[in-house]
C-alpha cells in the first residue's frame, strides 16, 4: 500500500502549481503564482530611470491575512527582515544591473496565502516575474521545500506539515550552474546522513521544476508570438 | 490528479471565526486489492478472497465480537472508519476493540481502503460508492466476485437494491450463512420489545438536542454520574463548570460513567450536608481519572445569570448539597461488563452496575461461567438494563479466568503482542549481541564490579549499582538502569503499544507486560555475567554523601551477582566476607543510611502500606499463607539511590526541558481528614501538627505504645489515607513551586528508574538523552498538548493497575480464608463510624467492620463491654467476595484481656 500524507498526495509529489504572467499591464512585469493553496502575487518596474541610490529594490511583505493565526508582519520582525535581505543577495548576483548605474530595478512581492512552502514560492513567483518584465538574468532560479515528517522524505510541504515536520530544508538552485543559492533549513535536531538526504532530494525536484517552468515559459511566448 | 478543495470554519486563538481551506488530492490508482485483479495488479501482502465483507459503523461498534468468531475473514474497511474509531479509541472500549482487529490482522484479512484519497468515494456514501466501484472489477476478475454489504441502515438496503448490490442486516446475515450458536450474540429479538406502562420512578429522556439548549441556557447540568461501590442507590455527579456536586435523587436508568443532563430539584427538598466524622477509609471513590478541572471560558457567560450565582453563593455559604434527578443521558458508556449468569439475569462483578437481563437460548450452558457482555438499552417499563453476550470467558471460580476478569474489568490490555510490534525486536532474537560499533558510542563500564539487589524470583531487573573508594575520602557510586529506549524507538509500532499499555501490572500469581517477554526477561534485564546496554547516573560523594559532581550517560555493563535482598543482607552482615563486592555493598549502605538521614531532616515521610505477600501451596495453587512484606535494610538501599538518581535525572530534564518535562508530584494531603486524625490524636494524648511534611514525619515518629510495635505501623496507615496520590504531570502545566513531592520532601522528582515496566520512564530517558546531546528529542515528544495527554493516560492506568492489584489481592485473601473458616485472631479497632466500629487484623493487615454501640468519639460498647478505641480484641473472621473487594465478616468474640 502506498503511504499518502494528509491531504491525499505521495511522499514526493508537488502541490499544482499555476502561474499567470502579465496580470497587472500598468507595471513591466508581473505576476501571480499558486502553489496549492500558497498565493503569491509579485510585481517588477523597470529597468527605469534611477530614482535612488540602489540598483535593485525589493519590497517583500506578508499580508496580514494569510494566516489563519493573523499576525502583522513588520519590518522589525527579525525573519521577514533576514529573508528580504537573502532575497536581496540572491536577485543582485543574477539579474545583470546596469554597470553604468543609471537605471533601477524595483521588485515588490507579497504573500497572499500562506500554506507552507511559502518562502519558495516567493523565489518561484520573483524569478517568473522577471522573466515576465525581460530582465536579463544569468540563470532561471528556482526553489524547493523538502521536508522530513516520520521518517518520511516530502515535498512541498503544507502549513500543517511544516507544523510536525521534524525537519524543513528550503532551497533556491541555479539549475544551469548548478548552484544553490539560498539555502534555509528549520528544525529541532537532524542527522547527518538525513541531510543529505534532503538536499539531494531538493537539488533532483528542484531541477524537475526548472525545466517545467522552462517548458510553460517557451508555451506562453510562444502563443504570445503567434498571435 | 483531481483536487478537491474542502473548507471548514474554525476558531482563532482570538476566538474569531476564520474559515479554513484545505485541499484534497484525489487519486485514482488506489487499488482494490482482489486476488488477480487484473485493473489493479498490485503485489501486496494483503489479498482479498472471495466473499468480501464491507460493514457499516453500526455493526464495526455493536457486532465486532461475532465478525471475530464468524466466518467473515475478508473485509473491507474504509479509512474513515478507522478515523472514526481511532478518535473515540480512549473513551469508548468498543471503538478499542475495532481498533484492536485491524491492527492485529492475524486471523481476518483487513484491507483499509483509502477513501478519503480515493477519486471513486466521493460525493455520496462512501461505502455503496465504494461497493459500485469494486462490483465495476468483476469484469477484470477470473472468477466471480462476492461482495457483500452488511448494514442495519434501512435507506442503505434501499439503495443497494436498485444498484444490485448484495446487502443484509446482520441478523439475517448470521440467520442464513451462520452457525446458530452465533445467535446468541446477536441480542434481543423483537418479541420482547413490548410496550409496557413506565414503573416507578422512571421517565423517557428529553430528546438530547433539547438538553444541550438547556444546559447552555443553564437550566440543566451536564456531567458524568458516580456511583457509590457500595450502595448502588447512591449517585453523585461533578459539574466541572462550577465545581458543584450535585446527589441523584432520581436515577433513571443511568450506569455509572454515563454522561448525563440533571435537572436541579427545588431547593426544599434538598438535605442538610451531614459531616461526617468518621475518617474515611475508601479511598478509591473516584477512579474516573478524569478529575483534572479545565474550568471553560464559556462558563463565564453562564456564570453571570444572576439566578445561578445566587444558587451557588447559598450552595457554598450554608453548606449545602443541591439533589438533582436524571431527565436525560447524553452518552452511554461505552464499556463491557464482566460477571456471572443467575438464571437469566446477569451480575457484573463491579458492584456499581446494576444486574442486567440477558437474552440467552441456552442458560444452562451458561450458569458458573464468567461472561462479558454488552449493554443493549434499559427501556422505561423495564427495572433492569437489557444486555447481550459478549464473551463466554471460561469456568467461575478458576484462578486464571479470575484473574482475567479483574484485568478486563481495569481496562487492562490482555492480548497478545501484534506481530507489527514483535517485528520491531531485534531479529537475533535471544541471540542478539551489542554490537562494536555501539559498544565504542557507550561508556565502558564491564570491568566494573556492578550487582542488582532484587526481590526473590524477580526477572525483570532493571536497575544495577556499584561504590568504589577514590582518592581524597570521596566515593563514586553508579546507578545502571536497563536502557529500553535503545530497543523502543520513538514512534514505533512497539512504542505505540507501550504507550497504550503504560504500565506492567503485577498481579498476586502473574504478571501483563508492557513490553514482549523477549525485552523484559532477556535482553533489557541486567542479568549477571553478561554484556548489558544502560542508562548510567554515576555521582561522586563525600562520606557524608554530599553529591560533589554527577554524569549521566549510556553505558555497556556487566553485572557480577543477582543478589536478592536477604542474600544482600547476609553478605553485609557477614564479617568474615571481605570480598570487593561485599565491601561495595556495605559502601553503599552506608552511604543510603546517611542518605536517609539527609531526607528526612528534610522532611520526607516515611509511611506504611497495606501491602501484603502470598505465599502458595505447590500443589493446589492455593494461597497457603498470608503476611505482611518483610523489609531488610538492603530494600532501603536500594531505594535510596533509586530516589536520588530520580531526582537527579529530574533537575538534569528540568533545566534542560522546562516546557515538555515529564515529572511526579505529590500534592499536599488532604488538611481536612488530617485534622480530624489530629484531634483524635490529641485526645489519645500525642502530639500530631501536620503544618509541613516535616512535623508531620517527627509527629509520627513519637506515637509508640509499648510492647505494640504495630501501633506505629498502623497510625502511618492511616496518615496514607489522608495522603492524596502522586501524579505525573507535563511541566507545561503546573508551576515551578507546584512540581514539589510532598511525600519525599524532593523539590523535584521524576520516575527513570523501571523503564521495563513503565512507560514513563521510557519518556524520561529519551528526555535525558536528550538533554546530554546523546541522541535527538522526537518531534512529538516536544509538543505540549500531546505530552499533557500522555501524562494524563499515565495517570489513570497506573491507577487502574493498582486497583487491579488490590483487587488480585483481595480474591487471594478470600480464596485464603475460604478454606480457613472460623479463623480466631486479634484484631485492633482502628475507627468509629456512625453505628459501626472498624478492625484490623495485624496478622493478614485485614480490615472489617463490627457492630457497636457509638459513645462518643472514643468510646464504644460492644455487647455489653466497653471499649475505647486502638483497644484490641478477639474476632471470628469470615470472608466474602463481592465485586473484587473481599467483604469480611467479623464476628466479635469476647475481650482478650
Amino acid at each position: 500500500m502506498s503511504l499518502k500524507r494528509q491531504d491525499g498526495r505521495n511522499l514526493q509529489q508537488m502541490r499544482n502549481i499555476e502561474f499567470k504572467l502579465a496580470i497587472d499591464l500598468s507595471v513591466d512585469g508581473s505576476c501571480l503564482y499558486k502553489q496549492g493553496l500558497t498565493e503569491v502575487i509579485c510585481l517588477v518596474q523597470g529597468p527605469r530611470a534611477k530614482t535612488q541610490s540602489e540598483l535593485l529594490l525589493i519590497e517583500y511583505s506578508v499580508s496580514p491575512f494569510s494566516n489563519i493565526e493573523s499576525k502583522r508582519s513588520s519590518k522589525f520582525d527579525k525573519d521577514y527582515s533576514m529573508f528580504a535581505e537573502n532575497l536581496k543577495e540572491s536577485f543582485e548576483n543574477l539579474i545583470i544591473l546596469d554597470e553604468n548605474g543609471k537605471s533601477e530595478i524595483s521588485i515588490s512581492v507579497c504573500v497572499i496565502q500562506n500554506d507552507g512552502s511559502s518562502k519558495s514560492a516567493v523565489f518561484n513567483a520573483i524569478t517568473l516575474a522577471l522573466l515576465d518584465a525581460g530582465v536579463s538574468m544569468k540563470d532561471f532560479l528556482v526553489s524547493v521545500t523538502v521536508g522530513l515528517d516520520q521518517g518520511n522524505l516530502i515535498v512541498d510541504l503544507t502549513q500543517e506539515e511544516s507544523k510536525t515536520a521534524q525537519g524543513e530544508l528550503t532551497i533556491s538552485y541555479q539549475s544551469r550552474k548548478q548552484k544553490i543559492d539560498f539555502y534555509e533549513l528549520k528544525t529541532l535536531k537532524l542527522q547527518q546522513q538525513e541531510m543529505d538526504q534532503l538536499s539531494k532530494l531538493a537539488v533532483s525536484k528542484a531541477d524537475e521544476i526548472y525545466q517545467w517552468m522552462k517548458e510553460e515559459i517557451y508555451q506562453i511566448k510562444q502563443k504570445q508570438i503567434d498571435q | 490528479m483531481k483536487v478537491q478543495l474542502n473548507s471548514q470554519p474554525r476558531l482563532n486563538k482570538r476566538l474569531q471565526v476564520m474559515i479554513q481551506a484545505k485541499e484534497v488530492y484525489l487519486s485514482s490508482d488506489i487499488p482494490c486489492q482482489i486476488r488477480g485483479c487484473a485493473f489493479c495488479n498490485q503485489e501486496s501482502d494483503i489479498q482479498l478472497e472471495n466473499p468480501i465483507f464491507m460493514l457499516d459503523n453500526e455493526i464495526l461498534e455493536q457486532y465486532i465480537d461475532l465478525i471475530e468468531q464468524s466466518n467473515i475473514n475478508n473485509i473491507v474497511v474504509l479509512q474513515s472508519q478507522v478515523a472514526y474509531f481511532r478518535k473515540r479509541q480512549q473513551q469508548s472500549q468498543y471503538a478499542q476493540q475495532m481498533i484492536n482487529l485491524i491492527e492485529s490482522n492475524f486471523s481476518k484479512k483487513i484491507y483499509v481502503y483509502q477513501d478519503e484519497f480515493s477519486i471513486h468515494t466521493q460525493n455520496g456514501n462512501p461505502l455503496i460508492l465504494l461497493a459500485q466501484w469494486y462490483n465495476s472489477h468483476r469484469q477484470f476478475l477470473k472468477t466471480e466476485l462476492d461482495l457483500c454489504l452488511l448494514t442495519q441502515n434501512y435507506q442503505m438496503h434501499q439503495q443497494c437494491k436498485n444498484l444490485n448490490i448484495k446487502c443484509f442486516t446482520i441478523q439475517d446475515y448470521v440467520k442464513l450463512y451462520e452457525n446458530n450458536d452465533l445467535l446468541d450474540f446477536l441480542g434481543m429479538d423483537e418479541e420482547f420489545e413490548q410496550n409496557q406502562e413506565a414503573i416507578n420512578n422512571q421517565f423517557p429522556y428529553i430528546p438530547v438536542e433539547e438538553c444541550v439548549q438547556q444546559i447552555k441556557q443553564g437550566l440543566l447540568f451536564e456531567g458524568r454520574i458516580s456511583i457509590d461501590r457500595n450502595n448502588i442507590k447512591l449517585a453523585r455527579i461533578f459539574v466541572k463548570q462550577f465545581q458543584l456536586e450535585i446527589k441523584i435523587n432520581q436515577q433513571n436508568r443511568v450506569l455509572h460513567g454515563d454522561r448525563v443532563a440533571v435537572e436541579l430539584l427545588s431547593e426544599d427538598q434538598w438535605e442538610q450536608q451531614q459531616k461526617q466524622k468518621e475518617i474515611k477509609f475508601d479511598e478509591d471513590d473516584d477512579d474516573d481519572g478524569n478529575n483534572n478541572t479545565h474550568t471553560n471560558d464559556t462558563s463565564h457567560e453562564i456564570m453571570s445569570t444572576s439566578h445561578l450565582q445566587n444558587l451557588f453563593r447559598k450552595v457554598q455559604s450554608q453548606n449545602l448539597v443541591p439533589y438533582g434527578k436524571v431527565v436525560s443521558v447524553l452518552q452511554r458508556t461505552e464499556r463491557h461488563f464482566c460477571g456471572h449468569v443467575e438464571n437469566n439475569i446477569f451480575v457484573p462483578a463491579d458492584g456499581r452496575y446494576p444486574n442486567f437481563i440477558l437474552k440467552h437460548s441456552k442458560y444452562d450452558t451458561l450458569q458458573d461461567k464468567k461472561i462479558q457482555v454488552q449493554f443493549v438499552d434499559w427501556p422505561v417499563w423495564s427495572d433492569k438494563p437489557l444486555c447481550k453476550l459478549k464473551k463466554v470467558l471460561g469456568k467461575a471460580g478458576d484462578m486464571y479466568i479470575e484473574g482475567n476478569v479483574i484485568l478486563l474489568e481495569h481496562q487492562v490490555e490482555i492480548r497478545e503482542f501484534s506481530h507489527q510490534v514483535l517485528a520491531c525486536l531485534p531479529i537475533e532474537g535471544d541471540k542478539y549481541r551489542i554490537s562494536e560499533q555501539e559498544i565504542k558510542r557507550r561508556m565502558d563500564l564491564r570491568d566494573i564490579l556492578v550487582c542488582s539487589i532484587d526481590p526473590v524470583g524477580c526477572k525483570d531487573i532493571d536497575d544495577t549499582l556499584h561504590c568504589r573508594r577514590l582518592e581524597n575520602n570521596l566515593y563514586e557510586v553508579g546507578v545502571h538502569i536497563a536502557d529500553v529506549s535503545h530497543f523502543v524507538k520513538p514512534d514505533s509500532a512497539i512504542d505505540k503499544e507501550a504507550a497504550h499499555r503504560c504500565t506492567t501490572v503485577y498481579l498476586v500469581d502473574r504478571r501483563t507486560d508492557m513490553l514482549p517477554k523477549l525485552l523484559t526477561e532477556n535482553l533489557c534485564s541486567l542479568v549477571s555475567n553478561v554484556d548489558r546496554l544502560a542508562f548510567s547516573v554515576i555521582w561522586i560523594m563525600d562520606d557524608q554523601a554530599n553529591i560533589k559532581d554527577v554524569k549521566f550517560g549510556k553505558s555497556v555493563i556487566r553485572s557480577v551477582a543477582s543478589l536478592h535482598y536477604q542474600q544482600a543482607q547476609e553478605m553485609i552482615d557477614n564479617p568474615n566476607d571481605n570480598s570487593q563486592l561485599t565491601q561495595g555493598i556495605r559502601l553503599l549502605n552506608m552511604l543510603a543510611k546517611k542518605l536517609k538521614q539527609l531526607r528526612t531532616d528534610q522532611g520526607a515521610l516515611s509511611l506504611a502500606s497495606n501491602q501484603v505477600k502470598f505465599s502458595f501451596d505447590d500443589e493446589t495453587h492455593n494461597p497457603s499463607d498470608v503476611r505482611m512484606y518483610q523489609l531488610y535494610d538492603t530494600n532501603s538501599l536500594v531505594e535510596e539511590f533509586m530516589l536520588l538518581a530520580n531526582c537527579s535525572v529530574a533537575n538534569q530534564i528540568l533545566q534542560r526541558f522546562p516546557s515538555i518535562s515529564v515529572l511526579r508530584r505529590h500534592q499536599e494531603p488532604k488538611m481536612k481528614q488530617l485534622k480530624e486524625l489530629q484531634i483524635l490524636m490529641n485526645d489519645l494524648g500525642y502530639q500530631f501538627s501536620f503544618d509541613t511534611s516535616k512535623l508531620l514525619s517527627e509527629s509520627l515518629d513519637q506515637i509508640q505504645r509499648p510492647n505494640d510495635s504495630f501501633f506505629n505501623k498502623l497510625i502511618r496507615m492511616i496518615t496514607t489515607r489522608c495522603m492524596n496520590e502522586a501524579l505525573y504531570v507535563c511541566t507545561a502545566d503546573v508551576d515551578y513551586p507546584e512540581l514539589y513531592h510532598y511525600g519525599l520532601a524532593a523539590e523535584l522528582y521524576t520516575h527513570f528508574t523501571s523503564p521495563i515496566r513503565r512507560y514513563a520512564d521510557v519518556l524520561v530517558h529519551r528526555l535525558l538523552a536528550a538533554s546530554i546531546d546523546l541522541e535527538s528529542l522526537p518531534p512529538s515528544m516536544s509538543n505540549k498538548i500531546r505530552m499533557t495527554r500522555i501524562c494524563d493516560k499515565l495517570n489513570m492506568r497506573h491507577r487502574m493497575a493498582r486497583f487491579a492489584s488490590r483487587a488480585s489481592s483481595d480474591y487471594h485473601t478470600y480464596l485464603f480464608f475460604k478454606n480457613r473458616p472460623q479463623q480466631i485472631d486479634q484484631a485492633i479497632i482502628t475507627g468509629i463510624l456512625t453505628d459501626k466500629v472498624t478492625v484490623m487484623i495485624p496478622r493478614y493487615v485485614l480490615e472489617g467492620t463490627i457492630d457497636a454501640q457509638i459513645i462518643d468519639r472514643m468510646n464504644i460498647i460492644i455487647q455489653g463491654t466497653r471499649y475505647r478505641i486502638f483497644d484490641y480484641i478477639q474476632v471470628e473472621i469470615s470472608v466474602e467476595l463481592h465485586s473484587f473487594h473481599k467483604k469480611i465478616h467479623m464476628k466479635y468474640i469476647k475481650n482478650n484481656n
